[in-house]
């Protein structure tokens, strides 16, 4: 009821319709079980994979947040944005248009995103306390602008995932719609660059929305840090979010001006730069590490 | 002919029968890729439990709930849908796309198990009034479907989905889920108002605790 009350229109009206749904989306059943299940995940790795060298493989962890949280973010900005769909003759009456609504529906990524913030600084401090081996593809061994870009994709792509929520609840009418989009992400994300990782051109698997950097302990001990450029994929996923959001509000037809078709243009234009540099720059080729003797398995 | 009208007419058969297409693309996808089964694989599962998280979906629940034939024949007709996404399931575990080495009776039980206790939730959901649990329940079982995957590579409990032999250890965990799945399921399909703890006292054999007539034998004492 108290959106019915906002000023019809300016920033003030945005503001507090931006605040409803943040709110609305930090009470969320689906998104709290993601926040808890990724913290508890967090915390088991932390207690139960002991290493006498540290916490192993530190830079595979943010798929943790992104997977729990990302991807329970992705289902409840749908239910979030299909919710307002049951009124909407009573929503339809009410000061604004569908694409105000829509914008206003984009602050529901701002609780994952922080939740996403707080996962990445649990990990980088756990990371510190406990130590890491020296081998380890971490803070020495890469420059600190690389380890934060990768430690900071959990984040983006919790704010991703509520994008993409919000996009799929605004086009996706039919009844499970997330269910199918979520299990066509991870495919998606699998396919698009599983086959790409071991070969030369593996820096070409950065079109996918979530491109692994880490694979893990190799056999013999070493670590694997995929090619490419991660500031510049952080770029890429701001702007696959960004496109995301105009994507939702396309929806609404009063909102396709000519202005608003050129700044769709301009931020798709954006991500292919983004793609094109997080390709050509960086780590040019796949690195090795130095094996960790404790973690060879054969 | 009256179960067959309602089926017919009752069951939201797009979310249920999109679902299962979705399982089937799925599967396709592992004939290409192989290599990826261990993602792909429980990618199908999920879908299929997506869709039996369908099946009690029901708009007029409330109009359906009052009529004669009651919300308990209801909820027991809908069971039998469930057999649908199964057959998808163990069409695609037969089959093994991709040459893929599944163990037949290991991934048909974890299959049936997952799908039975997905069913029951919904059941239970649609006993407690909720009118289409599916909304909810598909996308959330989706995403726990997939979820052991990023544990196996972390941790070192192995995996829930292997790929070969499938060990004993995997075997009792899926079955201990298989035996929550049919309390679930049952708990689902009592008939409204009554309980589970009604029901276990009937079962042992104290009904007289739980029947009408237990109030004149307390009046009695």
């Amino acid at each position: 009821m108290s959106s019915l009350s906002l000023p019809a229109s300016g920033l003030a009206g945005q503001r507090a319709m931006a605040v409803i749904e943040a709110r609305r989306m930090a009470r969320h059943p689906v998104f709290l079980l993601g926040v808890t299940l990724g913290f508890v995940v967090l915390g088991l790795y932390f207690v139960l994979v002991d290493d006498e060298t540290g916490v192993p493989v530190v830079l595979t962890l943010p798929i943790l947040g992104a997977f729990y949280i990302g991807l329970t973010t992705v289902i409840a900005a749908a239910l979030l944005t299909r919710s307002t769909e049951v009124a909407i003759e009573a929503v339809a009456t009410a000061p604004g248009t569908e694409a105000r609504r829509t914008l206003a529906l984009a602050a529901a990524g701002i609780p994952p995103f922080v939740a996403g913030v707080v996962f990445s600084a649990a990990l980088v401090v756990a990371a510190t306390v406990i130590g890491v081996a020296p081998q380890e593809w971490w803070f020495g061994t890469l420059p600190d602008w690389q380890v934060w870009s990768i430690v900071l994709m959990c984040p983006v792509a919790c704010l991703d995932g509520a994008l993409l929520g919000v996009l799929t609840g605004r086009w996706l009418r039919f009844r499970g719609a997330s269910a199918i989009v979520v299990v066509a992400l991870i495919a998606v994300t699998l396919l698009g660059q599983a086959p790409l990782l071991d070969t030369h051109g593996s820096e070409w698997r950065l079109w996918v929305p979530w491109a692994l950097f880490h694979t893990g302990d190799n056999p013999d001990g070493t670590q694997t840090l995929i090619a490419g450029n991660p500031a510049a994929y952080l770029g890429y996923l701001l702007a696959l979010g960004a496109l995301a959001v105009l994507a939702a509000m396309w929806h609404d037809r009063s909102a396709r001006t000519p202005r608003f078709r050129a700044l769709v243009a301009a931020v798709a234009l954006v991500a292919l730069a983004f793609f094109a540099l997080a390709v050509t720059t960086g780590n040019p080729d796949n690195r090795i590490s130095d094996p960790i003797p404790s973690r060879v398995t054969r | 002919m009256a179960r067959l009208w309602y089926l017919r007419r009752g069951v939201a058969w797009p979310p249920v029968l999109g679902c299962c297409g979705a399982a089937l693309i799925t599967a396709l996808l592992v004939v290409r890729w192989p290599d990826s089964a261990g993602v792909l694989v429980p990618g199908v599962l999920a879908c299929c439990a997506g869709a039996a998280a369908f099946v009690y979906d029901e708009a007029a629940l409330p109009v359906v709930a009052v009529t004669p034939r009651g919300a308990g024949w209801r909820r027991r007709l809908r069971l039998g849908v469930t057999l649908v996404p199964l057959s998808v399931w163990a069409l695609v575990v037969t089959l093994r796309p991709g040459d893929v080495p599944l163990d037949r009776p290991g991934w048909w039980l974890l299959g049936d198990a997952t799908l039975l206790l997905v069913t029951g939730s919904a059941a239970l959901a649609s006993r407690r009034r909720v009118s289409t649990p599916g909304a909810l329940l598909a996308p959330v079982v989706a995403v726990a479907v997939i979820a052991p995957v990023t544990l196996s590579g972390m941790f070192m409990w192995g995996t829930l989905y292997p790929i070969g032999d499938f060990p004993g250890a995997v075997r009792t965990v899926w079955l201990v889920v298989a035996a929550t799945a049919t309390v679930v399921c049952a708990a689902g399909l009592l008939p409204d108002g009554s309980s589970v703890r009604t029901w276990a006292l009937r079962f042992a054999g104290l009904s007289a605790l739980v029947s009408p007539s237990s109030v004149h034998f307390k009046e009695r004492v």
